[in-house]
């Protein structure tokens, strides 16, 4: 049986009245899995939780039997790529993931040379003396997976890896994510859209309002979605007619008729 | 030992930050100002008055009273603020630093940064007035011993007002609004009460006038004017140095040990829901 590298177990989060997380539990183990939900399912909260950022009102949040939060050495153990733009604007791509090393724990040389080797690994190593202001939403996400991986992190947690990049960006990020698992690293790739996340695996944990609501593959999930209800939206010339015929139908709980 | 590492590399970034930050400079230029009413004040009214004491009581009003107090709480509340309200503090925050390295080293940064740009206009200010009024001999005081009580205020300034506005930035939204109303309020306000009410002794600024007074020359007009402020029917009633000392330590430590806890305790949410 594989030891998990990152368990939940039945916790909840709250930000004032706010649902983050609701009686949330799962395990990972490894290898890459998508994290998929809408906005504002939690996909955040959990990455937050996970990294450490914060605690849970309830429950436990363990990486590799530690708590994130309160453990500086297990924190070394996890690379966060986080959904927020912000950096030191004025540095160079280069001393932004040097310094992010050094935060990590690696001294002068190797932190220098870690950060070289994972500039390249992202395809960034042109680009790597100029400064973050000038970098464009791609460079700035590859930027941020460099940092991410700076330190050889045994999970990495990315937020929306995706967003903002262009067509040849995005394939380029899903190799290197699906090379990342390949290596035996633990990715959790969190996004709202099914067919990002399909590009990169298909195992899944699928996040509706603060609560896991299935996890396997897309298959074993669309096989449990069977069971639950599911609106269709038809475009038709005679609606109406339509209308009636359905609702002979078995398995037909209603139907709601559009204004055009 | 790597706990004074990831101190140490907070406090250098920290301190570059501070120092490219805008912000800082058009501070640093609201305490030119200082310099400002320094130079107009020798010009205008210094041959009608002994220049001595109308540098004293310039540097009185305006520096230690307004810029001092104002210009390093700011930078003390900046250390953080920004890195708050950008979310960037969170990329530190994931990394394997202990949080009280984090806000230490942010602390020092804002005290190095505080200590040069209230050194500047003060020394401007030193070269003007010698300029200005070079029978008074500013250029030699600087030398001397009659510039000390201003250097206390020089040293113990930027030590105890960022620990506050450091504590402000970690633990209000609104830091800033917060700073300034302790500034305005506390310092500005209490801190001229009459001494028999006991309050004014919990300011910063009434242990910087004492440290003040207690090393001013006998008979020197600085020191005469800050024994105004502690006139109790006509006999001088000025705390020991010890106990000034005690109370600027009291707050620096109270001012560390609350930012520490506020930034432990605080969860920092996402650059939007920040601001």
């Amino acid at each position: 049986m594989n030891q998990s590298l990152l368990s939940f177990d039945h916790v909840n989060k709250f930000y004032g009245p706010v649902l983050g997380l609701s009686d949330f539990s799962l395990e990972f183990t490894g290898g890459v899995v998508g994290l998929l939900g809408r906005n504002g399912a939690g996909k955040t909260t959990f990455i937050r939780l996970a990294s450490g950022l914060c605690e849970p009102d309830l429950g436990t949040v363990r990486v590799m039997g530690e708590e994130p939060r309160h453990s500086t050495g297990i924190r070394a153990q996890i690379g966060v790529c986080l959904e927020l733009d912000h950096f030191y604007e004025s540095m160079t791509g280069f001393n932004w993931v040097k310094l992010m090393a050094q935060f990590s724990g690696l001294g002068g040389a190797e932190a220098r040379a870690a950060s070289e080797k994972m500039i390249e690994l992202v395809g960034m190593s042109e680009k790597r003396k100029k400064r973050i202001s000038s970098y464009s939403k791609g460079m700035r996400q590859r930027i941020k997976l460099a940092a991410a991986l700076v330190h050889d992190p045994a999970i990495l947690l990315l937020d929306e890896p995706l967003t903002g990049l262009d067509p040849v960006g995005r394939y380029e990020m899903v190799e290197l994510i699906q090379e990342l698992g390949e290596a035996g690293r633990g990715v959790l790739v969190s996004s709202h859209v099914l067919s990002e996340v399909e590009m990169m695996t298909d195992q899944l944990f699928l996040i509706h309002q603060g609560r896991l609501m299935a996890e396997g593959s897309v298959e074993q999930i669309r096989d449990q979605m069977d069971d639950q209800p599911r609106q269709v939206l038809i475009h038709c010339e005679q609606a109406q007619e339509l209308a009636e015929e359905l609702l002979h139908q078995a398995g037909i709980d209603g139907i709601q008729l559009g204004e055009n | 030992m790597s706990w004074l590492r990831d101190t140490y590399l907070v406090f250098r970034q920290g301190f570059w930050s501070l120092l490219r930050a805008k912000s800082t400079w058009l501070v640093f230029a609201f305490g030119l100002l200082y310099v400002l009413v320094v130079a107009i004040s020798m010009a205008k009214v210094g041959d009608r008055m002994d220049q001595n004491r109308l540098f004293a009581q310039v540097t009185l009003a305006v520096f230690i009273t307004i810029v001092v107090p104002l210009l390093t709480t700011y930078i003390g509340v900046a250390s953080v603020r920004d890195e708050i309200s950008q979310g960037t503090i969170l990329h530190l925050l994931v990394r394997p630093v202990p949080r009280s390295a984090i806000w230490l080293g942010k602390y020092l940064s804002a005290w190095l940064v505080s200590l040069i740009l209230i050194s500047i206009p003060f020394g401007l200010a030193l070269v003007v007035a010698q300029a200005l009024a070079p029978q008074a001999g500013f250029g030699r005081a600087f030398l001397l011993r009659s510039q000390w009580p201003f250097l206390q205020v020089l040293i113990y300034g930027p030590l105890v007002y960022p620990a506050i506005g450091l504590f402000f930035g970690l633990r209000f939204r609104w830091s800033m609004v917060w700073a300034l109303a302790f500034i305005l309020i506390w310092e500005e306000f209490v801190s001229v009460t009459p001494s028999g009410s006991g309050a004014r002794t919990l300011t910063i600024s009434d242990s910087m006038r004492t440290l003040m007074y207690q090393f001013s020359a006998e008979g020197s007009s600085l020191k005469s004017m800050l024994s105004r402020f502690d006139l109790k029917k006509g006999t001088v009633e000025v705390p020991p140095a010890s106990s000034a000392r005690i109370m600027l330590a009291w707050f620096f430590f109270l001012a560390l040990i609350l930012a520490n806890w506020s930034g432990a305790r605080r969860e920092f949410l996402s650059a939007e829901k920040e601001t």
